[in-house]
């Protein structure tokens, strides 16, 4: 009949229009972009950074990675942004109240008195121009995080830019410093600094509350605030900062730090930031006496569902819910693994450990992750020194090639190039990693996570790449296709991208096609029955409006 | 033949069923009540000089303004204390359009009232006299600064805003009309609102609840009208 026809044709119409209006089905790698990008492994704009050099008096060494730590940022922060010159400052990015040094209160030719300004910025957050950050290619999770404080533009390329990153930078300084560390939160959610393991006074010389807990020692530091935290450590080793604010969020978004306290020595100005952590290019006299570098090693693991709702989200209203409220962390499943704020290939350009033969390195490792590592080092025994900052009985340390630590724990070890087939097997491009499977992946695709590797000085290139075998290139990597899964891990006839249908592989695209197959069936489910419901509630109605007032003959007359 | 009350009621109840099924597909997009900050932080005092200016200019004038034709001065306050109006924002100017006529000498005192970093920052200058095209005006708070420019000659809304991390997506938006621009920017606080379609709207993955409240209210809407129409034929 006509009008089923019409009804049908209606129907469809409805079905349409909430299809078109229907949100894109939900992208399983939000973060991944489909575009192949530059290749190259190593894009640095100052190979001069590199070299040993001396800025404002303040010794740097070599760091032969691809992309060193600026040596003026180095100057800077050692000798304190209050005593370099203007023309050193002004290139560094970092504001006149960054790092500030004074007073040499016992006598020993150093400063004893340190103030830090660290703000919170969020990185890859909602909105336009907001601060990028890669972690590997094409990979851009969100992230809160500490950083110095600096000053002018944050946009990309601007002086400031590179000290806004993961992870928040490594603090130093000496036994019986006083250190006054000033957050002043930039950011747009509530904060506090605990300082984990660095001794410290429950409350401050006014009676405030020092310890950075929400639920003992203070209010949260509102966005806008700023409060100054304080301590006197009297023991040394490698300790550990963090926000306190909802920890099972704020401290796995980024809001996590190193801190690093020094034997007291004289004439021992320290490396009191370690921007971007990894090789401490001026270590302290103590270091310096006993070794031969000094790495800090940071670890964490990134779980996007989390990280997501910062770069989907711009009310604040909706990021508290959202983390507080809405995400589970007792369902947390890390996708992304960091160390020092990149996963493989970019730790590549990071994060070597670049070693010589017959030499000793101080090696700090830092677990800021939920989950245990197991850091393993190829072509090595290294030996036990230090955990959780403090130092073991000399009968007590001991040898291994395999260090596991759960969350928040710390372990300081010697990296010994002696050829002796135990520390080391001798020179190499020896990896170093993670040995549970999956902290090697970038969301589940090999390699990845927080692949790196101790490389020797003859095994590198002059750009801080190292050799790799005939045929063997990191180039692959770096191109964003790979970790998109677009491209095979195998480049050949037999064992390349498998022809036919061309349809993608059961389970290559994962969710992306099977979340939104489920958001189509939903959808019109749920169109069904709001149709029922809907005409339905109109027949009923007016099948009583008929019974009521029935037209008779007789009324109309 | 219809009677002319049974129309009226049916057309009614059409329009009922219609109108629940229309506010069930608009709901996504209402937010909640603003909440209450807790402003009980402890303050520490600014102890440090920290306040700059960048590329300040007094003399050098603009292409197209042969001499300055005046001279203007304004406050502008900026913390978030201006925000607590605003939903959904967190920091933000006291005032948010500032109007200055072409090749004038500009003095703005930049009022920070928070304890942190903010900047008044324009953009879109003539690059040739501002590097970058920029004037800055930073401080730290609880603080001011006093800076001064020349405007360009050109007739143009300039924008204006705060360059820390996440400041500008929060609230931290202005604009300068420059002569007779009638040009408003987008996404500036009680001025414009954001280029996105909704709040959440920023594409990627979407929460099922929001879809499924979509589906339901096109399938209400829609089985009215298909019911209502078929009853209308039936008669």
């Amino acid at each position: 009949m006509m009008e089923r026809k019409v009804a049908f044709v209606l129907l469809f119409c409805v079905l349409g229009l909430g299809l078109a209006l229907l949100p894109p089905p939900a992208d399983a790698h939000p973060q991944h972009s489909n575009t192949s990008t530059n290749t190259t492994v190593c894009n640095f704009d100052n190979p001069g950074w590199r070299e040993p050099q001396i800025v404002a008096g303040v010794q740097i060494e070599e760091d032969r990675s691809c992309s060193p730590d600026n040596p003026n940022v180095v100057a800077a922060v050692t000798k304190g942004t209050n005593n370099v010159p203007k023309k050193v400052l002004k290139g560094t990015g970092l504001s006149n109240d960054a790092v500030t040094k004074c007073c040499d209160k016992d006598g020993d030719n150093d400063p004893d008195v340190i103030n830090v300004t660290l703000e919170i910025v969020g990185l890859n957050e909602a909105g336009e121009e907001s601060l990028d950050y890669e972690i590997a290619p094409g990979i851009k999770p969100a992230f809160w995080t500490f950083a110095p404080k600096t000053r002018g533009m944050a946009t990309e390329g601007s002086a400031a830019s590179d000290l806004l990153r993961m992870p928040a930078p490594v603090l130093r300084v000496e036994e019986d410093d006083t250190i006054n560390l000033k957050i002043e939160n930039t950011h747009y959610l509530p904060h506090t600094l605990h300082l984990h393991g660095v001794d410290h006074p429950f409350l401050d010389s006014k009676g405030r509350g020092n310890d950075g807990v929400p639920q003992t020692s203070e209010q949260p530091i509102m966005p806008g605030e700023s409060r100054v935290y304080t301590a006197k450590p009297r023991t040394h080793g490698t300790m550990f900062y963090h926000c306190h604010v909802q920890p099972d969020v704020h401290v796995l978004m980024g809001l996590q730090g190193m801190f690093v306290v020094e034997d007291n020595l004289g004439d021992n100005k320290v490396q009191t930031l370690n921007i971007g952590a990894g090789k401490v290019r001026h270590p302290s006299e103590d270091i310096k006496e006993k070794y031969d570098g000094e790495f800090d090693l940071q670890y964490q693991g990134v779980d996007k569902e989390l990280h997501n709702i910062p770069k989907k989200y711009n009310d604040p209203r909706r990021v508290a819910k959202q983390t507080n409220r809405v995400y589970d962390v007792t369902e947390r499943d890390p996708d992304y693994f960091l160390l020092n704020g990149k996963s493989f290939p970019y730790t590549v350009r990071e994060s070597q450990i670049i070693v010589e033969k017959n030499e000793r390195y101080r090696l700090r490792i830092l677990n800021g992750g939920s989950r245990t590592i197991s850091i393993h080092t190829h072509g090595h025994k290294f030996r036990v020194e230090e955990l959780d900052g403090t130092e073991l009985p000399e009968d007590a340390k001991y040898y291994r090639d395999v260090i596991g630590l759960t969350a928040a724990q710390r372990a300081d070890i010697t990296l010994n190039t002696t050829d002796d087939g135990q520390r080391s097997y001798g020179p190499g491009v020896w990896f170093m990693h993670d040995h549970r499977e999956e902290g090697v992946t970038n969301d589940g695709m090999s390699p990845g996570g927080t692949v790196t590797m101790i490389t020797y000085e003859s095994f590198i290139k002059k750009n801080g790449i190292p050799h790799t075998p005939e045929g063997v290139s990191l180039s692959k990597f770096f191109d964003r296709g790979y970790y998109n899964r677009t491209t095979p891990v195998w480049d050949s006839p037999t064992l390349g991208e498998p022809s036919g249908s061309g349809a993608p592989e059961a389970g290559v695209e994962k969710s992306n096609g099977g979340s939104g197959m489920l958001i189509l069936v939903v959808f019109l489910v749920t169109a069904l029955i709001g149709g029922l419901a809907g005409g339905g509630t109109v027949y009923v109605i007016n099948k009583k409006l008929d019974s009521e007032s029935l037209p008779t003959e007789e009324d109309e007359e | 033949m219809i009677e002319k009350s049974e129309k009226r009621g049916f057309i009614l109840t059409v329009l009922v069923v219609s109108l629940v099924g229309i506010l069930l597909i608009l709901s996504p997009g209402v937010s909640a009540h603003p909440l209450d900050d807790d402003y009980n932080g402890s303050s520490e005092m600014n102890t440090s000089e920290n306040a700059i200016v960048m590329n300040a200019n007094s003399k050098t004038l603009p292409q197209g303004c042969d001499s300055i034709r005046g001279e203007k001065k304004i406050t502008v306050k900026a913390g978030k204390e201006y925000a607590r109006v605003f939903p959904g924002e967190m920091f933000t100017y006291n005032n948010r359009t500032y109007y200055a006529e072409p090749c004038t000498k500009l003095t703005v005192e930049f009022v920070n009232k928070d304890h942190v970093r903010h900047q008044w920052m324009v953009h879109g200058l003539p690059k040739e006299i501002y590097p970058m095209g920029m004037f800055n005006i930073e401080v730290t708070g609880p603080g001011k600064k006093t800076g001064t420019f020349i405007t360009p000659s050109k007739e143009d809304t300039l924008l204006v805003h705060c360059g820390v991390p996440q400041h500008a997506q929060k609230g931290m938006r202005a604009q300068i009309k420059i002569g007779k621009s009638k040009e408003d920017l987008e996404n500036i606080p009680g001025i414009s609102s954001e280029k996105q379609t909704g709040e959440d709207g920023l594409g990627g993955q979407s929460p099922i609840p929001d879809s499924v409240v979509l589906a339901l209210g096109f399938g209400i809407v829609g089985g009215a009208m298909i019911a209502g129409y078929w009853e209308m034929r039936k008669r």
